[in-house]
C-alpha cells in the first residue's frame, strides 16, 4: 500500500463513538473530525475524560461492549477502517498501526522473554522465519537504543527498568514499520528523567523512518516539545486544531488558555496559578449551548443555546487552523489570564523550627520472613552469610519552619515517601531523630505518638484510595474531630460544614459517599479531613499527581491559601519539579536514599546546581514550543538501593564526574557561599558546578 | 456492619436500589434468592404450626409401609410407614436450622481469624494460617466425624463440628480481602490520625471485606447442608427418629431396590437447596464484584 503524499495517510470522518450504561448513553466521542499526514506527529491533549484515549481505541477498532463505534468513518491508507471484517482488521493491527500503550510495567507478558514477544509480532504478520524475524527483533531494539540487544533478548521484562520496557513497547510497534503510531499517554507513567529520553528516542524515529505519530496525552509539555500539530478535546468534542506555535501563541478557545495557563512552569514567578472553575460536564447530560460554557470566563448569553459550536476556521485564520467557539475570532487570547489576586503575597519566614530531622535512615530487609534477608556471599576467607537490606532512606536531614513548604523532589524510587512516613512514624526508622514541635518522636512509645498525630496529618496521592469508600463525607471528616476531643454532635457537624465549604466543597456534601465525587474534590475532601484536626503539619504525599491540570490548579491554590489562613508548614512531595518550584519554599533534592541539595527554591533552580538537579531540571518538557531547553540526558538507569555504589551515590551516572574521588569519596553536604541556606553534596567547585553541562548535541 | 446502616440517607438509598436493580437483572441470583425464600417460609411454617403437615412424621403404620407415591402420600412412605412427604416438609428446619447456625459462627471466627492475619501479617499471618492450612488439610467429612465422633453424636455438636469444619475456608477468603484492604491509603490515615488498631480492623477493615465473606458464606452453606446429610446418613448427626434429610437417605439405603422413593425425596431435597444457595451465592459474587459494574 503506498499513500499519495498530498493525500492524508489518516482521516477521521464524524467519528462517534457511545458506552451503553444502565444510567443511559454515554457519547464518549462526539463526531469528532481530523487527518494526520504521513510523517506528521500530532497531538491529542485534553483531561482525563476528554475522550482522547476513546478516539484512539476507536481509530484501531478496539472499543469493546458496551462501547460501540456508532457513525463515522476512519480512512486509512485509502480504505474505510470502520468497515473492514475483523480478519482484515487484525491485519492492519500492529503491522499498519501500532498502539503503545500507557504503562510498560503491565503491558508485557512477564512470563515470555522480550524477544519472544517481539518475534511474535513479526511473525505475525511477515513471511519470515523464526530466525530472520529474531533479526528483525534485534534490529528493531537496537533502532530503540537498548544496549546489548543480542544478549538482552532473552531476557524477561522484571529485569528491565520501566523506561527500558516502554522502549521494548516501542521495539514492538517498530519492529513491522508501520505507518502510523498512537501513544497513549507513552510517558505518562515514567520519571521525568526517563521521559525526556524516550521523547528524544520518538523525535528520532520519527526523523529516521518518516513515520506519523498520534501522540495522546494530558501533558502540554509533551505536546510543545515533540508535536507538529495539536488537538485539543473536551467532553468528546474536539474543540481546537492547529499547529503547535499557532495553538501556544494565540489559542482561539478560551478552554485551550485556561489548559496553557493552569500548568505551572518551570522558572516563572512565585505566582497564584490560574484554575478553571468547576468540572467538565457530564457526558450523559450535555448542556444546550456549548458544552465549556459554563466554565467559560469569557462566555456570552448566545454561548447557552444553540448546541455546541462547530469546528470552524476563524475568519481571520488560515484555513487549517480550527476551532469550535462562537467568540472565535473576536476574542484575543494570546496573552495568559492573570487571576485576580496576582502575586502571591511573600510569606514572612519565620525562624522558628517545628520539625527537625536529623541522620535519618531507613532500610527495609530484602525478601520476605524470618530468613529472606540472609544471602550467601562469597569473600576470602570462603562463604559467609550476610544480611541483606534495601537502603530506601541513607542519612537524611532538614528541617521545617512554621507555616513554611518544604519540598522533596526526586525520581521515583529515590525515598521521597518513605521519608514522609518515616517522619511520621507511620514506619519506624532505622536510626536517626525527629523532633516535632519540641517532643522527640523517635523515642516516644505507641500512646504518645498517637496524641501527637493530631498536629501532624497526610494527604495522600490517590484521593480514591485515601477515603473509606463506605463512610459519608461526614464521617470520614468528622471521626478525626471525635478522637482527638475536638468538637462533637451541632458543633462538630457546623465545623464540617464550614470545612466543606473552605475547601469549596458544598455543605449538604455531608451526606454523600466518596464515590460520588470526581478526583479533584475527592482531593479536597481528603485535605478538608486532614484540616478537620487542627494539625500544626500536613505531609502531602503527590497530592496532584494523580489529578488533571486545571483541578491540580485548583488544589495548588487551596493548599496556598489554607496555609496563609491557618499558618501551617508543608512537607510537599512530588517528582512533578514545576510543582515544587511553584508551593514550595524551600526544596531538598533527593537522590537514592540521599539529599544531594537543599535550599530555597531560587538557590536551588539557579546556578550553582548538583549535576542531578541540573539533569532534572533540563528534562522537563516546557509547555512552550518556543522553549527547548537543552536536555541533559543521564546514562543508565538509577542503581538498585540494595547495593548503592560507593562514593558519591550519583557518580555513575554524573555527567560532571571528575574521577577517583567520586567513586570512593562520599561528599558531605556543604554551604555554598556565604549563604547559609544552601547546601550541596557534591565534591566539585562552585565554579565547576555553575558551568552549563558539554552537551551531547541533542534538542534543537 | 454497623448500625448506623439502618438510618438510612437519601444517597444511601440510590446505592441500594442500585444494587437491587442489578440483583433483579440477575437471573441466577433471583432463581437461586426464591429457592432460599421459599425454604425459610417452609421451615418457618413448619415451625409454628407443626400440624399443617398432612401426617404425623414419626408416626408409624405397618400396614402401609412401602408404599409408592400416590395421592395419599405424594412421596410414598418408608419401610415403617411413616409418610415421607410430611417427613422431607418437617426435615427442610433442621436442615436450615444447621446450616445457618454453624455458617454464622463459622463467619465469626473465620472473619475475624482472617482479617486479624491479614491486617498484621508477619507471624500472627503465618502461625493462624498455618493453624488453618493445617485444619483444612483433613478432608471436612473425616475431621467433622472425628469432631462428633469425640464428643457426643447430637445436633448441637454437629452445629460445633460443621463450624469448626468451615471456619478456614471463611478465614482464608477474609484474610486475601484484608490484604488488599490494607493497602489502601485509608487505612494509614486512619493510622496517621492515631486510631487504635481494634477500630481500624472492625471499623475501617471489616465493612470492606462484606461482599465477598458473604458470598462464600452463602456458598458454604450448601456444603453444610450436604455435610449434615452426610453425617446423619453416618449415624452421627441427627437421631431418629427425628426427620432429617440425611437420615432419611441412610434409613431408606437398603430398600433402594423394592423403594426407591424412600431415597429418592430425600436426595431431591437436598439438590434443590444446595442449587438454591450455590445459585443465590454465585449472583451475590457477580453483583458486588465491582470488575462487573460499567465504569462510568
Amino acid at each position: 500500500m503506498s499513500t499519495n503524499e498530498s493525500e492524508p495517510l489518516l482521516s477521521v470522518e464524524s467519528l462517534r463513538t457511545q458506552f451503553r450504561t444502565e444510567n443511559g448513553t454515554v457519547t464518549a466521542v462526539d463526531d469528532v473530525s481530523f487527518t494526520l499526514k504521513s510523517g506528521e506527529v500530532m497531538g491529542i491533549v485534553g483531561e482525563s475524560g476528554a475522550g482522547k484515549s476513546v478516539t484512539a481505541k476507536s481509530i484501531m477498532r478496539l472499543i469493546q461492549s458496551p462501547g460501540e463505534i456508532v457513525s463515522g468513518s476512519v480512512m486509512f491508507g485509502g480504505r474505510d477502517l470502520t468497515e473492514l471484517s475483523d480478519a482484515e482488521m487484525r491485519e492492519v493491527r500492529g503491522n499498519q498501526i501500532t498502539l503503545i500503550p500507557q504503562d510498560p510495567m503491565t503491558s508485557l507478558n512477564p512470563v515470555l522473554t522480550v524477544g519472544e514477544q517481539i518475534v511474535e509480532t513479526i511473525e505475525c504478520h511477515q513471511d519470515v522465519n523464526r530466525k530472520e524475524a529474531r533479526k528483525i527483533a534485534i534490529e528493531a531494539m537496537k533502532e530503540v537504543e537498548i544496549p546489548a540487544p543480542e544478549s538482552r533478548i532473552d531476557e524477561y521484562p522484571h529485569e528491565f527498568s520501566g523506561g527500558m520496557r516502554q522502549r521494548i513497547l516501542i521495539a514492538i510497534g517498530l519492529a513491522c514499520e508501520p505507518e502510523l503510531i498512537i501513544a497513549d499517554e507513552p510517558t505518562t507513567a515514567l520519571d521525568v528523567t526517563t521521559q525526556a529520553k524516550i521523547l528524544e528516542l520518538l523525535n528520532d524515529l520519527r526523523k529516521d523512518h518518516g513515520v506519523s505519530i498520534l501522540m495522546i496525552t494530558h501533558n502540554l509539555g509533551v505536546v510543545a516539545q515533540t508535536c507538529d500539530r495539536v488537538g485539543v478535546m473536551y467532553a468528546g468534542n474536539l474543540i481546537e486544531t492547529g499547529s503547535v506555535s499557532a495553538i501556544f501563541n494565540r489559542p482561539r478557545h478560551p478552554y485551550t488558555r485556561a489548559l496553557i495557563d493552569a500548568i505551572p512552569e518551570v522558572g516563572s514567578d512565585h505566582d497564584r496559578l490560574y484554575a478553571l472553575e468547576g468540572s467538565m460536564p457530564d457526558l450523559k447530560n450535555l448542556p444546550d449551548g456549548c458544552n465549556f460554557a459554563d466554565r467559560c470566563p469569557h462566555a456570552v448569553e448566545a454561548c447557552q443555546t444553540g448546541g455546541d459550536p462547530p469546528l470552524e476556521s476563524p475568519e481571520d485564520a488560515p484555513e487549517e487552523r480550527l476551532a469550535a467557539c462562537i467568540r472565535k475570532t473576536e476574542l484575543d487570547l494570546s496573552t495568559p489570564t492573570i487571576p485576580e489576586s496576582t502575586k502571591r503575597q511573600k510569606k514572612e519566614p519565620i525562624e522558628e523550627t517545628l520539625l527537625e530531622v536529623s541522620g535519618l535512615k531507613k532500610h527495609f530487609s530484602s525478601g520476605n520472613g524470618l530468613f529472606g534477608n540472609l544471602s550467601v556471599t562469597r569473600t576470602d576467607g570462603g562463604l559467609s552469610l550476610e544480611r541483606r537490606y534495601v537502603k530506601a532512606v541513607d542519612g537524611v536531614d532538614f528541617t521545617i519552619n512554621r507555616g513554611e513548604t518544604v519540598g522533596l523532589v526526586g525520581e521515583s524510587g529515590c525515598g521521597k515517601s518513605t521519608v514522609a512516613r518515616t517522619v511520621l512514624q507511620l514506619l519506624e526508622p532505622t536510626a536517626g531523630e525527629v523532633y516535632f514541635d519540641g517532643h522527640p518522636l523517635h523515642s516516644l512509645d505507641d500512646n504518645e505518638i498517637r496524641s501527637l498525630r493530631q498536629e501532624m496529618q497526610i494527604v495522600f496521592q490517590d484521593p480514591k484510595s485515601s477515603l473509606n469508600p463506605r463512610k459519608t463525607v461526614g464521617q470520614i471528616i468528622g471521626r478525626g474531630m471525635e478522637k482527638h476531643d475536638i468538637a462533637t454532635g451541632q458543633e462538630k457537624r457546623k465545623r464540617i460544614e464550614e470545612l466543606l465549604e473552605r475547601v469549596g466543597l458544598q455543605s449538604t456534601d455531608l451526606e454523600k459517599y466518596p464515590h460520588q465525587f470526581s478526583g479533584g474534590q475527592q482531593q479536597r475532601i481528603a485535605i478538608a479531613s486532614a484540616l478537620a484536626v487542627e494539625p500544626k503539619l500536613i505531609v502531602c504525599d503527590e497530592p496532584v499527581s494523580a489529578l488533571d491540570v486545571s483541578v491540580q490548579a485548583q488544589i495548588l491554590n487551596l493548599l496556598d491559601d489554607i496555609q496563609a489562613e491557618f499558618g501551617l508548614s508543608y512537607l510537599f512531595i512530588s517528582h512533578n519539579i514545576s510543582v515544587v518550584q511553584h508551593i514550595c519554599d524551600r526544596v531538598a533534592v533527593m537522590y537514592l536514599g540521599e539529599i544531594v541539595e537543599f535550599g530555597t527554591v531560587n538557590q536551588v533552580f539557579d546556578p550553582p546546581y548538583h549535576p542531578y538537579t541540573e539533569s532534572l531540571l533540563s528534562s522537563v518538557p516546557h509547555a512552550d514550543p518556543n522553549r527547548r531547553s537543552n536536555r541533559i540526558l543521564l546514562d543508565g538507569t538509577v542503581p538498585s538501593p540494595l547495593n548503592p555504589p560507593n562514593g558519591c551515590s550519583f557518580h555513575t551516572r554524573c555527567p560532571k564526574k571528575i574521577g577517583e574521588q567520586c567513586e570512593k569519596q562520599v561528599p558531605g553536604a556543604e554551604q555554598v557561599g556565604s549563604n547559609k541556606t544552601h547546601q550541596i553534596a557534591c565534591h566539585l567547585s562552585e565554579a565547576e558546578m555553575s558551568e552549563p553541562v558539554d552537551h551531547q548535541e541533542k534538542g534543537t | 456492619m454497623s448500625i448506623g446502616y439502618f438510618g438510612l440517607s437519601g444517597e444511601r438509598k440510590s446505592h441500594y436500589a442500585r444494587f437491587i436493580r442489578q440483583f433483579r437483572r440477575n437471573q441466577k441470583a433471583m432463581i437461586g434468592l426464591g429457592i432460599v425464600v421459599s425454604l425459610f417460609v417452609i421451615a418457618i411454617v413448619t415451625y409454628f404450626i407443626p400440624d399443617i403437615v398432612p401426617y404425623d412424621p414419626t408416626a408409624t403404620n405397618v400396614q402401609n409401609r412401602e408404599v409408592g407415591p400416590s395421592l395419599e402420600h405424594p412421596m410414598g412412605t418408608d419401610n415403617i410407614g411413616r409418610d415421607i412427604f410430611s417427613r422431607v416438609v418437617l426435615g427442610t428446619q433442621i436442615s436450615l436450622y444447621v446450616g445457618f447456625t454453624s455458617i454464622s459462627a463459622a463467619m465469626v471466627m473465620g472473619t475475624t481469624i482472617g482479617i486479624v492475619a491479614g491486617y498484621y501479617q508477619g507471624m500472627i499471618d503465618e502461625s493462624l494460617m498455618r493453624a488453618m492450612d493445617a485444619m483444612m488439610s483433613f478432608p471436612p467429612i473425616l475431621l467433622a466425624l472425628t469432631i462428633v465422633a469425640v464428643m457426643e453424636p447430637n445436633l448441637n455438636n454437629v452445629i460445633i463440628a460443621l463450624a469448626l469444619v468451615y471456619t478456614p475456608f471463611i478465614a482464608r477468603v477474609a484474610r486475601s480481602a484484608a490484604i488488599s484492604v490494607r493497602n489502601e491509603s485509608y487505612i494509614e490515615a486512619a493510622i496517621a490520625r492515631g486510631e487504635s488498631d481494634r477500630y481500624i480492623i472492625f471499623r475501617e477493615v471489616l465493612p470492606n471485606c462484606v461482599g465477598p465473606l458473604l458470598v462464600q458464606g452463602s456458598i458454604n452453606i450448601a456444603f453444610t447442608m450436604l455435610l449434615e446429610a452426610s453425617l446423619s446418613f453416618l449415624g452421627l448427626g441427627v437421631q431418629p427418629p427425628d426427620p432429617s434429610w440425611g437420615l432419611m437417605i441412610n434409613s431408606g439405603w437398603s430398600y433402594m431396590g423394592d423403594a426407591p422413593w424412600m431415597v429418592f425425596f430425600p436426595a431431591l431435597a437436598i439438590a434443590i437447596a444446595v442449587i438454591g444457595f450455590n445459585l443465590l451465592g454465585d449472583g451475590l459474587r457477580d453483583v458486588l464484584d465491582p470488575k462487573g459494574e460499567i465504569i462510568e
